[in-house]
């Protein structure tokens, strides 16, 4: 008898009494823990539709991997971020409350979004929410308040959480409300960047920038600095770079203090950095730039 | 109903009558990248439909080459989740030892001296936001956020990339509001002349240093609520350029403070922060506290909902915090900042007036008064349960791969 047939008839018993065990595990559904991949968009979102948390068009194709029961916690990318934050604490609610627990990945500005929801909301009462969203993106109650959400981590591609000195005046639109949000001064003094209650930010800075080298301190991907996409705490328009620069300070990979002796916030660690200057700030429409590094991680670890 | 949990269990079934018919070993989506020991390789997406499970892989029997290469990636992948999961569990059980709200200040590094003005250094430019080479101006503004009559002070100075100072002439200096929408709007506006003659706000004069005040209440904005932008005109060996500073302003003070009270309360030492609640609502209120000997040791943290009235905000400094640093006695506390959380609205904020310097000086305490016990939540044994289930997941895939 081939090996296989041989393995296959001897687990037969096994695989009926597994197979039985599932079948119950269904019968039973909606007592057990769900695990949810939450992404967080950056600035201009103007094509999805707030809410639905199946319009990942800001990212790339919805069909790509990118974790667990991914969902796209779309805000519209322009206005304050105050204004913005209830979609990202109503999609909190939904996915990350009771049995259920998310990951989250966010891009540029969305790292302000995450960081101000975990920093001023993270320790209120919320109610329990049932994963069911309506076409605004609110759940319903499940019964139950619990403190804050249930968070394992956080993924930030190209964090703007330091803000970026492209919103000084001239080069991005000054009447767009989220660009003042965005100044170095403002993003930094918007919240306490390290009461993340405990949660990491694992940071992913790009370094393809070239365009506005003349403007942004440093390393860049072409929107932010290191200072801000390695999550460097303090004031901003500072330099930090890749080792091979030797005029500038390194960001250090990590949660070590960089060259020259700036840390980081709290929880924060710099888990890529562009060595090679390959990736951009930019999705480009299917997860690009140092979004496609997030999104890898995502695919193998928010599972 | 809960149909996103059922998918998720017909995935699971799916995946597990995947492996029981055929007997694959486990396959990853993608594995470790050799180049990047920190994080998976960014393979090229793939589509949910492919990737959505471990377990459907078919490299072949578990002990042939490929089978054995399959179940070597598998470790190095577990290997990495268990990295992280033990990072997670053990930093946040270590963390949360203490409540949040009650930390050491080591821990928000920028949150020491909150009341330090913001320096940054940045590259001149012109109006149009373009970049002068070889020109770089060192800014300071003393708070970001300001409400009621408090005010505000800017510094310019310039220097060339050898950060040697370079005089630094400020033609023209005004203020003014910036609407939050594109509705065409009257902007407010205000001169705020920047000078260098020691007087008022500029502490020495002809230091290159130019120094500006703005006192939104006085100054035609008394009725603003929101973003006062602050242009400067400015020129440094011939070119010209501009500087641009930004405040959130909010007239209203929504409450006003009435004193400090400290008590020794279930092992730890609370301050009691009284005051006068115009706005009820959400604050977030913070403060330091020093030790005897003048070094800042904690940072002590307030965040939620209270009613309109006389009220005390907590700050509670723990007792298992206290026994582990073991500070010298009288404690100080320094520095209270607190602002009314408006959520969803901009501003989000109206700031309570800052308390500079001491507040407030402790008794003196033997050690002994406090409780060594750690901290203990529903919030806490949540996280600790639920990371701690995700730490031996990794520990018995990785034990089953060896």
């Amino acid at each position: 008898m081939p090996q296989s047939l041989r393995n296959h008839s001897t687990l037969h018993p096994i695989r009926t009494t597994l197979l039985t065990l599932f079948g119950l595990l269904l019968v039973a559904g909606g007592v057990y823990a769900t695990n949810y991949s939450l992404w967080v968009n950056g600035r201009s979102n103007a094509s999805a539709v707030a809410g639905n948390y199946a319009d990942f068009i800001y990212w790339g194709p919805a069909g790509t991997a990118a974790g667990v029961n991914k969902k796209s916690v779309n805000w519209d990318g322009y206005n304050r971020v105050s204004t913005q934050n209830y979609r990202i604490r109503d999609a909190l609610d939904c996915y990350c409350t009771g049995t259920n627990w998310c990951y989250i990945a966010a891009h540029s500005a969305g790292n302000l979004q995450v960081g101000y929801a975990l920093s001023l909301f993270g320790g209120s009462t919320r109610n329990v929410k049932n994963a069911t969203p309506s076409s605004a993106g609110t759940c319903g109650d499940a019964g139950g308040t619990q403190t804050g959400w249930n968070i394992k981590w956080v993924n930030i591609a190209a964090g703007a959480g330091g803000g970026s000195e492209l919103s000084d005046a001239g080069s991005w639109a000054v009447s767009e409300p989220l660009v003042a949000d965005l100044k170095t001064t403002t993003a930094r003094a918007l919240y306490d960047h390290n009461q993340t209650r405990a949660k990491w930010f694992y940071m992913y800075a790009g370094a393809k920038g070239t365009l506005y080298s003349g403007i942004l301190p440093g390393q860049d991907d072409e929107a932010v600095a290191y200072h801000s996409s390695g999550g460097v705490s303090g004031s901003g328009g500072a330099s930090f770079c890749n080792p091979s620069d030797w005029f500038c300070n390194d960001l250090a990979l990590g949660t070590a203090a960089n060259e020259g002796g700036k840390t980081k916030w709290a929880y924060h660690s710099v888990k890529f950095r562009d060595d090679t200057e390959s990736l951009n700030h930019y999705t480009n429409g299917n997860w690009g730039g140092v979004v496609s590094k997030v999104r890898a991680d995502m695919e193998a670890n928010a599972r | 109903m809960r149909h996103p949990g059922r998918w998720s269990a017909l995935a699971v079934l799916a995946v597990a009558g995947a492996w029981l018919l055929w007997g694959q070993p486990l396959q990853t989506p993608s594995p470790p990248s050799v180049s990047d020991a920190s994080i998976p390789s960014a393979s090229p997406p793939t589509s949910d439909a492919s990737t959505s499970t471990e377990g459907g892989g078919t490299n072949g029997a578990p002990f042939s080459p490929a089978g054995l290469a399959a179940r070597k990636q598998q470790l190095a992948l577990w290997q990495q989740r268990y990295d992280r999961a033990e990072q997670v569990y053990s930093s946040y059980r270590d963390a949360t030892r203490y409540p949040h709200g009650s930390h050491p200040i080591s821990e928000h590094p920028d949150q020491v001296r909150p009341f330090e003005p913001v320096s940054e250094d940045k590259t001149l430019r012109d109006a149009s936001g373009k970049a002068v080479k070889g020109l770089r101006l060192r800014t300071t503004q003393e708070r970001v956020f300001l409400g009621g009559t408090e005010s505000v002070t800017f510094t310019i100075e310039a220097f060339d990339d050898n950060n040697k100072a370079v005089p630094l002439l400020v033609h023209q200096s005004l203020a003014q509001t910036i609407a939050d929408t594109s509705t065409p709007v009257t902007p407010i506006q205000a001169p705020v002349p920047f000078t260098d003659d020691g007087v008022g706000p500029d502490s020495t004069g002809s230091d290159g240093k130019y120094s500006a005040r703005l006192s939104p209440a006085t100054q035609g904005f008394a009725n603003h609520a929101g973003t006062i932008r602050l242009l400067a005109q400015v020129s440094a060996n011939g070119e010209q350029g501009v500087a641009h500073f930004d405040v959130v302003y909010s007239p209203v003070v929504p409450a006003t403070w009435l004193g400090t009270r400290e008590a020794v309360e279930s092992g730890s030492l609370n301050f009691y922060l009284k005051a006068q609640v115009q706005v009820a609502g959400r604050y977030v209120v913070s403060a330091r506290v020093y030790d005897g000997n003048g070094k800042p040791f904690a940072l002590l943290q307030f965040n939620e909902q209270v009613a309109a009235g006389v009220a005390e905000f907590k700050l509670q400094l723990f007792g298992a915090l206290l026994r582990d640093k073991n500070p010298t006695f009288p404690l100080r506390l320094v520095d209270v900042e607190g602002f009314l959380l408006r959520p969803d609205a901009f501003p989000d904020r109206s700031m309570m007036t800052r308390q500079s310097g001491v507040v407030h000086t402790s008794d003196r305490y033997g050690i002994d008064r406090f409780s060594s016990a750690e901290w203990n939540s529903e919030e806490r044994e949540r996280y600790l349960k639920e990371y701690g289930r995700d730490l031996q997941e990794a520990l018995d895939r990785i034990t089953a791969l060896q």
